[in-house]
């Protein structure tokens, strides 16, 4: 265990070097002016040349990697063109806005597609597992874009059970940061009321997020569930006369994780990509709608500030994901 | 545990998630998300506070700097100039820092008498030296905005001349009878705080990073809040020196929620949890305005949105661009895409800009004369030109009408779009043809109104590629002369008969675009928003001191 720890460490600064060169090269090949657009349309030649001599990009493009790999190694990630503040900061505070998101809607997503897979296995066929077929279905071939659309018209605008988006309602105070996650942050300091007004500003986008995994999640565990429950050591089990919850629960459950745990860790890639249209939707100020205005206004710092965080992200899950196997199959070793 | 009781225990699970993520309608203990306490029940809310739904987050607050309009929103509420174009004719003005002003006969002295109750919000006094300090910056910034009185302050520290502690005086070598227009832009000539400058230098910047994202102004409110993709708030500024004239109900806040997605705007705004919103589509448009609670308020500006014609490849013969100008289905366009939500541009001016000429050539669609002016030029059935656009409904679907009337002359058109920063690097860049697209759609208004500030950056030989927006390197003799001579000309009847000549050269004789529509501004307005009033030269932006809640 430790040596795959060891193993995924070494490996993730190259990773992220290789990554960090891709997007440099990508960016800079598209044949964007980032100085004409923070100059604006109506600069002159000097204004445009003036600008692009303040961000460093009348440098030799490799002059102006290394620099970037310099500041890099000062965990400095640079000055977005668009918000005008550093990068670092900028991420800080939008990163921790979509990891909430992401998390609840991971929670949702666990807990109803596991829930709807298990009973879908064990009653086989019968009215309950067409019930999660369709809901899988459903989950799957509606886009979250416009399964969030649907979702404000109906339960924000027509019935006014939930709020249009945002984090907090208007008048609700912010908790003290502590992660930057709101729901998170009020429960450590005991804001109650603002926790009650976070959660009820979360559950819409989560739930809107999250039901592709969950139906992603639902299906994979109800196959696995039926494979795993034809296994000989199944029989076994309730020939020793165990009752079937123990069975199910016990035996069959734990054997049936590891495609979904594999699942899951693809999962967050899609909640990350998923997030820049729900966080559009619903007005959630995350890493979504920045890296989304970063690509269309060439601010190259931003792009790879995005780009880094989330290689990174993807680096950490694979590691959970591959301890998360060891512990539920103690005969993986590492 | 039986079978039958796990599948009961997993189904209430489920059934507890789906209840779970219904939840109460409000979670007890805490105020309704937008109803803080005392706001009156009819409303929901508090009636002082202004709410507006934005599209996209401002970029910048410097006035030396800012171009984009959502800037433009905030810095016209928060920071003032010497005067204004007045909003029901865009040719006098009426005062704002200055209280009144002269010229000398020949326009190279022009003198401005401040009032003497202006403050800026660090509750510094806005005077002469103040005055004279902010064009000075303007001009030595070299920022993107600085052109507006660098191209006639070149030595600030002569030409702008304090007479006493409220009377600047500017002085010119040569007859400066736009001083007045440009001094009225929307677009850099703000008067900003000295003391707030020079308290948030850093590097010999002129505090250009901290003005980004700051304001040092003395308008009717003040900045707040500024939260990247979350909002602005804007709150009222007691010391404003304007409010006696506008007494009664104002705002005491101004919320601009940056919503981006327009379908939650148009939510927002039927729901009345915004007052105002802004951008959207025709066809929103046109529902909203069946609704009785809210008003759509159209009006007039100077943006002409047209289509570029290169004047380079296939394109250089004028034969060809007058083909294709003549092919565009012009009444299609207005009519069914834009459902009349707009009114046809006739020629390259707005109608109200100065010396706009009501009698210029106007293309009709005509299929025939086009494929004649084609046989003409002699153009082969089958030849492929490009469309560049931006990612954005109203280029594409022009984009769209002019291919499938192209395609019945037999010229076939390849639409390519770009995102807003490659399609920015190609109109404004130096790439040359055939990298360089045939045909581009664009939009412009003027800083001012002024012909030569309007036409200039368009048409010049020496605004092409990224010297200036002339983006089909359009180049005509007779064009540049009559710019270059344009702005020493005081008489108005001899400019305009110069420009009744160059509009009829760049429509009919030697075509530079296809003019397509003067783009109105629209809002949408919950029906008890008061005192709306629009200024067709300060395009996309109002003034919130004049808005007040009807029924308060």
């Amino acid at each position: 265990m430790g040596r795959l720890l060891l193993r995924r460490l070494f490996m993730v600064v190259p990773v992220l070097f290789g990554v960090s060169l891709l997007t440099f090269t990508l960016s800079r090949i598209i044949p964007a002016d980032p100085a004409r657009l923070i100059a604006g349309p109506r600069a002159s030649a000097e204004g445009v040349a003036k600008v692009r001599e303040a961000y460093g990009l009348d440098l030799p493009l490799w002059k102006q990697y290394a620099n970037y790999i310099a500041a890099l190694a000062r965990f400095d990630l640079g000055e977005s063109f668009t918000s005008r503040r550093p990068v670092g900061r900028d991420l800080a505070e939008f990163l921790p806005a979509t990891a909430e998101l992401a998390f609840a809607a991971l929670g949702l997503a666990l807990i109803g597609g596991l829930a709807i897979g298990i009973v879908s296995a064990v009653w086989q066929n019968q009215l309950i597992d067409q019930f999660g077929r369709f809901v899988a279905i459903g989950g799957l071939s509606m886009p979250a874009f416009w399964l969030a659309l649907l979702a404000q018209l109906f339960l924000y605008q027509r019935l006014g059970w939930f709020p249009f988006g945002e984090r907090l309602g208007g008048e609700t105070p912010l908790p003290p940061r502590i992660t930057g996650m709101l729901a998170l942050d009020s429960l450590l300091t005991g804001r109650w009321a603002t926790l009650t007004d976070a959660l009820y500003h979360l559950i819409l986008p989560a739930l809107v997020l999250g039901l592709e995994p969950l139906a992603v999640i639902a299906r994979i565990m109800r196959t696995s569930m039926l494979e795993v429950m034809r296994e000989p050591y199944i029989v076994t089990a309730r020939a020793k006369g165990l009752r079937e919850g123990t069975v199910i629960l016990r035996h069959a459950l734990r054997n049936a994780m590891i495609p979904v745990v594999t699942m899951i860790g693809l999962q967050i890639g899609y909640m990350l990509g998923g997030a820049v249209l729900v966080e559009s939707v619903f007005a959630w100020p995350g890493i979504g709608r920045y890296s989304a205005r970063a690509i269309v206004s060439a601010d190259y710092n931003a792009v790879m500030g995005v780009t880094l965080v989330i290689a990174l992200i993807y680096l950490v899950t694979n590691v959970l994901v591959d301890l998360v196997y060891a512990w539920i199959d103690p005969r993986i070793r590492y | 545990m039986n079978r039958r009781v796990v599948v009961g225990l997993a189904i209430l699970g489920c059934i507890a998630v789906l209840l779970g993520s219904c939840g109460p309608a409000r979670p007890a203990g805490t105020a309704a998300p937008t109803a803080p306490a005392g706001a009156t029940p009819a409303l929901g809310r508090d009636p002082k506070t202004l709410v507006v739904a934005i599209y996209s987050n401002p970029s910048d607050l410097d006035p030396a700097s800012n171009n984009e309009q959502l800037g433009n929103l905030i810095l016209v509420a928060t920071t003032e100039g010497l005067v204004r174009a007045k909003a029901e004719n865009i040719e006098e003005f009426e005062p704002q820092l200055a209280e009144r002003w002269e010229h000398n006969e020949d326009y190279t002295v022009w003198t401005f008498y401040l009032r003497k109750n202006a403050k800026f919000h660090d509750g510094t006094p806005v005077n002469a030296e103040a005055v004279k300090f902010s064009f000075t910056r303007l001009v030595q910034s070299g920022l993107g905005m600085s052109y507006i009185l660098s191209q006639f302050i070149t030595d600030p520290e002569s030409q702008i001349v304090v007479k006493d502690e409220y009377t600047i005086e500017f002085r010119f070598d040569s007859p400066t009878p736009l001083l007045i227009k440009a001094l009225s832009s929307g677009y850099g000539s703000f008067v900003i705080s000295p003391a707030a400058v020079k308290a948030h230098e850093k590097d010999g910047d002129l505090a250009h990073e901290w003005l980004q994202t700051n304001e040092a102004g003395s308008g009717a409110y003040m900045l707040t809040e500024w939260s990247p993709n979350q909002q602005v708030v804007l709150t009222r500024f007691e010391d404003w020196w304007g409010w006696e004239q506008y007494p009664g109900f104002r705002f005491d806040k101004i919320v601009l929620k940056i919503v981006p997605e327009m379908a939650t705007r148009r939510s927002l705004i039927e729901k009345g949890d915004v007052d105002i919103a802004l951008d959207f589509s025709p066809q929103d448009l046109e529902a909203l305005a069946k609704n009785p609670d809210i008003v759509v308020h159209r009006s007039e500006t100077l943006a002409v949105r047209y289509i570029v014609l290169g004047e380079y490849g296939p394109l250089a013969d004028p034969r060809v661009r007058q083909a294709i100008a003549y092919a565009f289905d012009y009444d299609g366009y207005v009519n069914d895409v834009l459902k009349g939500t707009a009114i046809r541009a006739r020629g390259p001016f707005p109608h109200k800009l100065q010396c706009w000429d009501p009698n210029v050539f106007v293309y009709e669609t005509d299929l025939e004369k086009a494929k004649a002016l084609l046989e003409e030029a002699g153009v082969q059935p089958g030849m492929e030109i490009r469309f560049m656009c931006e990612e954005m409904d109203w280029p594409v679907q022009v984009g769209q009408i002019l291919q499938a009337q192209l395609a019945q002359i037999g010229i076939n058109l390849k639409i390519e779009q770009r995102d807003t920063s490659t399609y920015s690097g190609i109109f404004y860049g130096d790439v040359q043809w055939p990298e360089r697209p045939e045909l581009m759609a664009w939009g412009w208004w003027p800083d001012y109104n002024d012909p030569t500030d309007y036409a200039w950056p368009l048409f010049h030989s020496q605004a092409a590629g990224s010297a200036g927006a002339n983006a089909g390197f359009y180049s005509n003799p007779r064009v540049d002369e009559i710019l270059d001579i344009a702005p020493s000309i005081t008489d108005t009847a001899k400019l305009c008969e110069l420009y009744k000549e160059f509009q009829d050269i760049v429509v009919r004789q030697d075509p530079a675009w296809i003019p397509l529509v003067e783009r109105p501004d629209v809002r949408v307005l919950r029906k008890d928003i008061g005192g709306f009033q629009a200024n067709p030269i300060y395009v996309e932006t109002f003034d919130f001191f004049r808005l007040y809640r009807i029924g308060y």
